[in-house]
């Protein structure tokens, strides 16, 4: 007979759980998207769970990818707020990684892609190891001046399409320094998701802080 | 004195249950992580289909889902689940929590119980551990929300009257909260809902503490269509 799993917060995870917040089309999927080959390259047993709010858009977009098992995708359909589902009951995102980790039992790291949010979205603690918080500088240079919660409380902040910083006015230096002056010095990497640049720069981060295998 | 011989809710409390008062209040809050806000029992294809389109049809659609489905039901599994953890008979308990996992009548309604039953008694054995539960929990395949709630209930002695009127305004108040989001109904209309149901949340738990496993039937084909269908529909803001 199978029993009832009993996991929680108290008990050792198998899986190191990093999550991905932002704002709508910051480039949170194409980020998940350039870090599945670039973890996969270095050996890491990864799998993806993504949060859609009323289709399954973006698991289906991954799944056919070609980058990774479909089976590996697994698609919480959070309905109600994105922040919600990582942040004040994160039960049904829990339950995803605990069946992902009961299915295949090697995997490593879980990538947890969060619906698009606003800049105050943070990841709770007993669901995330790490979580970084992707905005891109279309969204505008005073993102990080606005000091949002997940700009401020991220493990990683994560500034995107940088080849776009020229046709939108904004100084890129300015919006790097301004981001890691209000994050009190802690990492803000940049990245062209579309190109994957940047990304291995994330990849070690992640190998060294998460993983601890630098 | 035994929970037999003080039958009601309305019963003064003594210093003794203040502990089990904050339990209930923190365990049947909307605030506790058993992802409760994710599911609406298809109250949202009933909102689809144009049978729940305002506060009074709401009021009339839960009524007959308290009295007449899966409310009464629930109450009487939570029951006796409750009595089997209290008398320590296992055996008991893993029957009455494969009947009520067995009587639900969609996919999605499995899947709003027992991920809900599993999240409670993960949570509250991280933080409210007590003896016993961890032997009960282990001995079962699995268990649904009614039957999670009782268990955890009885292990902590509080007892099973209050647990199920905690349990039943809870659900009223959860299933309102998705109908207020899906029709929509503005704050003090869900609070008049709610004001209005609980001489039926009452009513409800009054018949269900007496009854026996054989009292148990549902004749809501409507909210269970409803949750059959709800597994098809193509704009969801809720897994069930």
């Amino acid at each position: 007979m199978s029993r009832l799993a009993l996991t929680r917060a108290d008990e050792p995870m198998t899986a190191a759980r990093v999550g991905i917040g932002g704002p709508v089309g910051s480039g949170k999927t194409a980020l998940v998207e350039r870090l599945i080959p670039a973890l996969q390259t270095r050996g890491i047993d990864i799998a993806v769970i993504t949060n859609d709010l009323v289709t399954a858009e973006d698991a289906e977009r991954v799944r056919r990818s070609g980058l990774i098992d479909p089976e590996r995708v697994s698609a919480v359909e959070a309905g109600a707020c994105p922040h919600t589902v990582i942040r004040e009951d994160p039960t049904l995102n829990i339950e995803a990684a605990d069946e992902l980790e009961r299915r295949f039992p090697g995997v490593e790291l879980i990538l947890l892609e969060s619906g698009g949010d606003n800049l105050a979205s943070t990841f709770s603690r007993d669901l995330t190891d790490f979580w970084m918080f992707v905005i891109d500088v279309a969204g505008g240079d005073d993102i990080p001046r606005k000091r949002g919660p997940g700009v401020i409380r991220a493990d990683l902040l994560v500034i995107n399409k940088v080849d776009l910083a020229p046709h939108v006015g904004v100084d890129l230096g300015r919006m790097q320094r301004e981001a890691t002056e209000v994050r009190g010095g802690r990492p803000v990497l940049l990245t062209n998701c579309r190109r994957g640049e940047g990304i291995e720069a994330i990849v070690d981060l992640l190998e060294r802080e998460v993983l601890f295998r630098k | 004195m035994t929970a037999s011989e003080r039958p009601h809710v309305s019963a003064a409390m003594t210093e003794l249950d203040h502990p089990a008062l904050y339990r209930l209040m923190t365990w049947l809050s909307p605030a506790f992580p058993v992802g409760g806000f994710a599911y609406s029992s298809g109250i949202e294809w009933a909102v689809e289909a144009g049978d729940v389109d305002d506060a009074a049809s709401l009021r009339g659609w839960l009524s007959t889902m308290l009295t007449d489905g899966s409310g009464f039901c629930d109450a009487v599994f939570l029951v006796h689940a409750h009595r089997a953890m209290e008398l320590g008979d296992i055996d008991r308990l893993r029957e009455v929590a494969e009947l009520a996992a067995a009587f639900v009548p969609s996919r999605e309604r499995q899947l709003e119980t027992t991920a809900q039953g599993r999240a409670f008694i993960e949570i509250a054995r991280s933080a409210w551990n007590s003896p016993g539960l961890d032997d009960a929990v282990s001995q079962c395949e699995a268990m649904v929300y009614p039957v999670a709630v009782g268990v955890v209930g009885a292990a902590h002695g509080i007892q099973s009257s209050l647990l199920l009127h905690a349990y039943l305004h809870a659900v009223t108040s959860n299933w309102i909260s998705a109908g207020s989001r899906l029709i929509p109904l503005g704050q003090t209309d869900s609070q008049r809902v709610l004001a209005a149901l609980e001489p039926v949340v009452t009513a409800t738990a009054v018949r269900a503490i007496s009854a026996s496993l054989d009292d148990i039937g549902s004749a809501t084909f409507r909210a269970d269509l409803a949750s059959l269908r709800h597994e098809t529909q193509y704009t969801r803001l809720f897994r069930s």
